[in-house]
């Protein structure tokens, strides 16, 4: 990804950024010792000013001259560097840029010619004394790379329990603890919290958060009865254990990862289709069975390095989980370096946005702009993943291919089924071989059997027309027989019974073998070593590309993790293999600051509507601060110290006071929060493309609740997710993931097409037809029926306002029917089109469409 | 489509430009207040209404847009760009870039003639014989280039910048910076499409809100989706009247929620389309002579002819961006005579277009462009012409653009571009400015930073305008 860094920022003050240097900042320490200075003095600033000033310096900036972003007229320029990277490391002359461009490596310092090599050799000295320079002064660009400053932001403190808050007036309204801290931000405004929504209301918003479908009429009622205390808790519960809660929160993970059912922009393979389904499948399943988040991330990570339980078990889950890593782009291009250096890229855009919520491929070509991300610490990542493939080059570069591999982790197991397939492999060509040399004899073979079957039947076929049409078979045959005869004489081939026998033989082995071999499933998963056919030839560092630019290999940067983060796992990153394992532990210990907070944010945000960060996916400078930051630190707590358990923070949230609130602005909320920021009301809900479609599936009888066993999940829209090369027109057309992108929060637009297809779709149609056909069969009054309409589509019974204008929607839809009927126009005449029209107005309602 | 970052901070901006424009009026000229504020008043007034109109940047040149994709890739030096030195060197090899296909260093002359038209002089080959008629309204760009060598690719790249990675496409940039004139036709659409690249992405608002999408039309021949109502018009009428009913209870205690009222009024637009979309499809309204024009009717020039037809429909009715797209006819590998037929198919409905647009009046305020993916390589490849991305020529006309000119050069060969160069983002970036938007200010915020349809890159082509 090529960055526009050129306009970053344009249009916001410039001052949010730029920090003037505090005094005693250059304390004695930048100095260095006096001697040191003197050095700088005599051997490094005449080179610098004489060589480096004309395209370098604050006189180059406003001359519009300024190369490479790099200032070397101030110290604060030297070490923050330009476009590439810190010209100067004190102490470590690998590090600085500056040496490489003077030795005529990296870049060509100065252009004209190389500078004498004693001169050179000074820089070094100079650096190695830790680069002494006394040029203070100077507005400077705070860097962002500034690790000490930047441990300050919130996102990268350690996660804390916060104390709970006492002393609230509104006393009555908290459930738990985080209801007392969101009511404490309450108050502190001024606000107050709203009641409860009605049950009717809460019972529908519930059910479509935890499984995307509406309640039933009995789940209602059921849940209007339940006097005894502890109803809402189990619905939740109710809901939670329903297999249907996977489906919905699996597509809730899948927007993050680029969820695709096929990929044409990777060359065609008909297993793939099937290994993204498993890998989709297997969050299906682990949400379902609560995985514990860790394990979850640690799977996806380097599920293919976790040891199977005993000798020869699969460790089919863990291959599977890494499925998640194949759903990057693999374009076509000519040249293979691009190829894999932007496939790396959305992997590792992945791993930083969807598990960290920072925004990592902004460093791909410079260090980042805003986060302590260095172009450094982009490539020790990539470093990880140049480590690891699941494709291969080998060929011609348009011919790539994913590579599948058997679901077996250990060895011995791998060893047996590589030998049983290629015995298999062995019998299958033998028998090809076999059948192509029998052709003939297995011909005539078959035309005898045929013959004498014809011949039976002609001897007892007793009905005359049946008898003469065996006649004129047998006649037939003969003639076959004869020709085949015939040829053999004419092209002299042997009549090879033995050989029948023999394939015979073959094909029953084959037959034995087949399932064993097939009951090892292969998949697309992630492998170590680095993509076979490429220049990376073994397991190791990366090369930092200058300016990302994959022509331009820089110096080779260590793997590891993001400096900012310090040692999270005691000791450091002590890197065997690829990485990935060390990455999945890293990601993974309970002392990360990002992994839970940004998953905890994720369920909030299904939940409320909007995370505590509302850019769920960029928790760095330029993403939103969080508006509670105790509930996040609160929630990320009790989510490790609960076993990382997604179902009990889904539940956690769900038995708070703050989300069991109505949406209804009650005082003057509205006035004074409009955008609602404090949490004085639940947010209003728009049906996402799949909770929509699903509905109006499930009113028509096409999509069922999930029952236990036998249950057909393969409707619902997560099973017929739109691919990347036919988008479903439904799904896009409502705000369903670009399956090309990382969607971490839907969009909610409103738009013309979408009433167009609300008023005229084929489907809308037939979901409205089956209801009213429903409705009418129960020969029942006017009133009895929009009761029953009105608790079907929009889950409560009309008011005495809404049975009057409902009414009135009949008589005048029924009296434009007789109307257009009497003119001999097209029209159903009668109460099947009435009801139909009346059906489609309440699919078409904003009640329908948005959730309290 | 996500709303990651800055949407939530859009919805809350809640500016009111007029005041705005009061009060900063005070002490700025007007133009180049555009240029300091509208970014930020267009994020508001996108959260508001996506599709209200909205100011540009500088005083635009054309209105409406109509890009010309002649999907293949046509010949360069087939059709505009005469190499007669092509002859001499057919046993003589050529020195070829880095990354070719297979297509042989040997030259292939071009089997057409050339001849120069207008008083303007401007070179066409014999296969333009309609086209050359409007050599005075053309400017002939022929150094254009791009990155990429393979159709999907290329296609990425010409219709949203970037040859890889998902991005808007150029419709939807504009429709993003200037909204729709016509409140019930959409702003952006597509006509037929590109089978070499699968998925939204000519027509695709990628990253930008789904609002700004283009319409498709894969069938020049069928309407919108769901345009047709299932039920005669007065029923559909009731059931509006019964959707009103039951949004005015609703949003009782509501009041809070503009998406609902929002929701209505996309009722009321939907069903202002239903209406009045149909007319805007239906060529059939055209005089027999404008329908002759365009070749309706006709074995070879009817497809395209239609979708030059309705593009002209549709700009007049103020649609902002149109694509018309020639399904990969000039990927012409086999045989150089292929283009034969492409231009047969082709010629008369362009010309027509042009002519058509000029006698209403309209070709002021339109820009014409007309290109494919690349070019085909000056050397052989079996009987034909191979990719060819290092140097190819598009015309563009009609709102701002000087007619009668040739601009830029390639080699000798007609292989590399050579003479004021134009990348795919330059082309961009001077389509932006014609219509009133600054390539390097229309910027979306997404994934943590500022996109712009040219990326880092553009150069608004100066020398082409009028």
């Amino acid at each position: 990804m090529r960055m526009a860094t050129s306009n970053l920022g344009l249009h916001r003050p410039v001052s949010v950024f730029v920090v003037c240097v505090l005094a005693g900042f250059a304390g004695a320490e930048e100095k260095g010792p006096p001697g040191g200075v003197r050095f700088f003095e005599q051997k490094i600033r005449p080179v610098l000013v004489n060589q480096c000033y004309l395209c370098h310096s604050a006189r180059a900036a406003t001359a519009g001259k300024l190369k490479g972003k790099l200032r070397l007229d101030t110290r604060a320029g030297t070490r923050a560097g330009g476009e590439s990277g810190p010209a100067v490391v004190p102490g470590k002359p690998g590090d600085s840029l500056l040496v490489g461009a003077l030795r005529h490596e990296s870049f060509k310092m100065p252009p004209k010619g190389k500078l004498p090599a004693g001169v050179i050799a000074d820089f070094v000295t100079w650096i190695k004394m830790g680069a002494p320079d006394p040029r203070d002064g100077d507005a400077k660009v705070e860097s962002p790379q500034d690790l000490a400053a930047a441990r300050k932001l919130w996102a990268f403190r350690k996660v804390k329990r916060p104390p709970v808050p006492r002393g609230l007036r509104h006393s009555q309204w908290p459930r738990n603890d985080l209801d007392r801290l969101v009511l404490a931000t309450l108050e502190a405004r001024s606000l107050i919290p709203s009641g409860d929504a009605d049950r009717r209301t809460l019972i529908r918003r519930a059910t479509y958060d935890v499984i995307g479908l509406p309640p039933t009429r009995e789940e209602v009622e059921m849940f209007l009865a339940d006097r005894q205390s502890g109803a809402f808790r189990r619905v939740v519960s109710r809901l939670l254990s329903s297999p249907d809660f996977g489906v919905r929160w699996g597509r809730h993970w899948l927007d993050n990862v680029r969820y695709s059912l096929d990929d044409p922009t990777c060359a065609a393979n008909k297993n793939e289709n099937f290994s993204i389904r498993s890998y989709r499948d297997w969050v299906v399943r682990s949400l379902n069975r609560d995985l514990p988040y860790d394990e979850f991330v640690r799977l996806q990570v380097a599920g293919d390095l976790q040891i199977a339980d005993g000798p020869g078990a699969l460790n089919a889950d863990g291959l599977t989980a890494t499925g998640i890593w194949g759903l990057a782009h693999l374009v076509e291009g000519n040249d293979k370096e691009k190829v894999l250096a932007d496939c790396i890229d959305e992997q590792l855009d992945v791993l930083g946005r969807t598990f960290l919520g920072l925004t990592i491929s902004c460093a791909r070509c410079h260090d980042h702009k805003f986060d302590p991300i260095s172009q450094k610490d982009y490539y020790a990542l990539a470093g990880i993943f140049y480590s690891s493939h699941m494709f291969t080059f080998q060929g011609s570069a348009r011919l790539r291919r994913r590579i599948e591999q058997p679901l077996v982790s250990d060895e011995a197991a791998l060893h047996r089924w590589r030998v049983k397939k290629s015995v298999l492999d062995g019998l299958e060509a033998s028998i090809k071989a076999l059948d192509k040399r029998l052709g003939k004899t297995r011909e005539l073979v078959q035309v005898k059997k045929e013959l004498a079957a014809a011949r039976q039947r002609q001897k007892s076929e007793s009905d005359e027309k049946r008898k003469a049409e065996a006649d004129k078979q047998v006649k037939s045959l003969l003639g076959k027989v004869a020709s085949l005869l015939a040829d053999r004489k004419k092209n002299r081939w042997t009549f090879d019974p033995e050989g029948l026998r023999r394939r015979v033989g073959l094909i029953a082995e084959r037959d034995r073998l087949r399932p064993e071999v097939s009951a090892v499933v292969s998949r697309m998963v992630m492998q170590e070593g680095p993509v076979p056919g490429t220049r990376h030839k073994r397991v190791g560092d990366a090369r930092l590309l200058l300016r990302g630019n994959h022509l331009k290999p820089g110096p080779i940067v260590r793997r590891g993790f993001p400096g900012v983060f310090g040692d999270i796992v005691p000791g450091g990153p002590e890197i065997h293999g690829s990485g990935r394992r060390e990455l999945a532990r890293w990601l993974t210990h309970p002392g990360h600051p990002l992994t839970a907070r940004v998953m905890v944010n994720r369920v909030w945000q299904h939940l409320m509507g909007v995370g505590i960060v509302e850019t769920p996916s960029n928790f760095g400078r330029l993403g939103r601060p969080p508006t509670h930051p105790e509930v996040l630190d609160w929630l990320a707590v009790e989510f490790v110290e609960s076993g990382w358990s997604v179902k009990s923070v889904v539940r956690q949230i769900m038995l708070s006071s703050v989300y069991r609130q109505t949406s209804l602005v009650t005082g003057d909320g509205f006035r004074r929060d409009p955008a609602n920021r404090w949490l004085s009301r639940m947010n209003r809900k728009r049906l996402d493309a799949e909770a929509l479609k699903d509905t109006l599936l499930w009113h028509a009888g096409q999509v069922q609740r999930a029952t236990g066993p036998g249950w057909d999940a393969s409707k619902r829209s997560l099973f017929a997710a739109p691919t990347r090369s036919a988008p479903d027109p439904l799904l896009s057309l409502f705000d369903g993931p670009d399956p090309h992108l990382v969607v971490p929060r839907r969009a909610d637009s409103t738009s013309a097409p979408q009433s167009l297809f609300m008023m005229n779709n084929p489907a809308v149609l037939s979901t409205a037809r089956t209801i009213a056909g429903g409705l009418l069969k129960q020969r029942r009054t006017d009133g009895v029926l929009v009761d029953a309409l009105y608790r079907k589509i929009v889950g409560r019974p009309p008011s005495d306002e809404e049975q009057r204008l409902s009414a009135r929607t009949l008589d005048e839809a029924r009296e434009v029917r007789r109307r257009l009927a009497a003119s001999g126009g097209k029209a159903v005449e009668g109460d099947g089109g009435a009801w139909e029209d009346l059906c489609m107005a309440l699919l078409c309602s904003n009640e329908f469409i948005y959730v309290d | 489509m996500s709303i990651d970052d800055r949407g939530k901070r859009q919805l809350e901006f809640h500016v009111d430009r007029r005041g705005l424009l009061r009060r900063a009026s005070a002490g700025f000229p007007l133009l180049s207040l555009y240029g300091l504020l509208s970014e930020e008043v267009r994020a508001a007034e996108v959260s508001r209404n996506p599709l209200s109109p909205r100011q540009p940047h500088h005083a635009p040149r054309a209105k409406s847009v109509i890009f010309l994709f002649m999907g293949g890739g046509p010949s360069q030096v087939d059709l505009f760009d005469p190499k007669p030195k092509l002859a001499d060197h057919t046993k003589i090899p050529i020195k070829l870039p880095r990354i070719t296909r297979d297509s042989t260093p040997n030259c292939r002359p071009s089997p057409f003639r050339f001849q120069q038209h207008g008083e303007s002089g401007t070179w066409f080959s014999e296969l333009m014989p309609n086209l050359s008629r409007h050599a005075d309204d053309l400017c002939i760009v022929r150094s254009v280039y791009c990155d990429q060598i393979e159709h999907s690719g290329a296609i990425r790249q010409m219709t949203t910048g970037d040859g890889v990675l998902p991005r808007p496409s150029v419709g939807a940039w504009s429709l993003y910076g200037l909204g729709s004139e016509n409140d019930s036709l959409p702003g952006f659409v597509s006509i037929s499409r590109q089978s070499n690249l699968a998925g939204k992405v000519i027509h695709g608002s990628s990253f930008l809100p789904a609002a700004f999408e283009g319409t498709s039309i894969p069938d020049v021949k069928k309407p919108i989706a769901n345009l047709a109502m299932p039920v005669a018009r007065e029923i559909q009428a009731t059931r509006l009247a019964a959707i009103r009913r039951l949004a005015e209870v609703y949003r009782r205690r509501r009041e809070d929620d503009s998406r609902l009222d929002a929701r209505l009024a996309a009722y009321e637009l939907a069903f202002r389309m239903q209406t009045r979309a149909p007319e805007a499809f239906d060529l059939s309204r055209e005089s027999r002579a404008t329908q002759d024009l365009y070749g309706l009717g006709q074995k070879d020039t009817d497809e395209y002819g239609r979708q030059c037809l309705l593009a002209r429909r549709l700009v007049e009715r103020g649609v902002r961006f149109v694509v018309a797209n020639v399904d990969n006819q000039w990927d012409a590998h086999g045989n150089v005579r292929d283009h034969e037929k492409t231009s047969r198919q082709t010629d008369r409905p362009v010309a027509a277009l042009i002519a058509d647009l000029k006698s209403r009046g309209l070709l002021d305020q339109t820009l014409v462009v007309w290109g494919g993916e690349f070019g085909r390589t000056p050397t052989g490849q079996g009987g034909g012409r191979d990719h060819h991305p290092y140097g190819f020529t598009m015309w563009l006309a009609g709102g701002g653009v000087r007619g009668g000119m040739t601009y830029g050069s390639t080699d000798e060969f007609g292989f590399f571009a050579v003479e004021d160069k134009v990348h795919v983002h330059d082309l961009h970036a001077t389509m932006l400015h014609l219509i009133g938007l600054d390539h390097e200010a229309l910027t979306f915020r997404y994934s943590g930073r500022d996109f712009r349809l040219t990326d880092v890159y553009g150069r608004v082509v100066n020398e082409i305008l009028v």
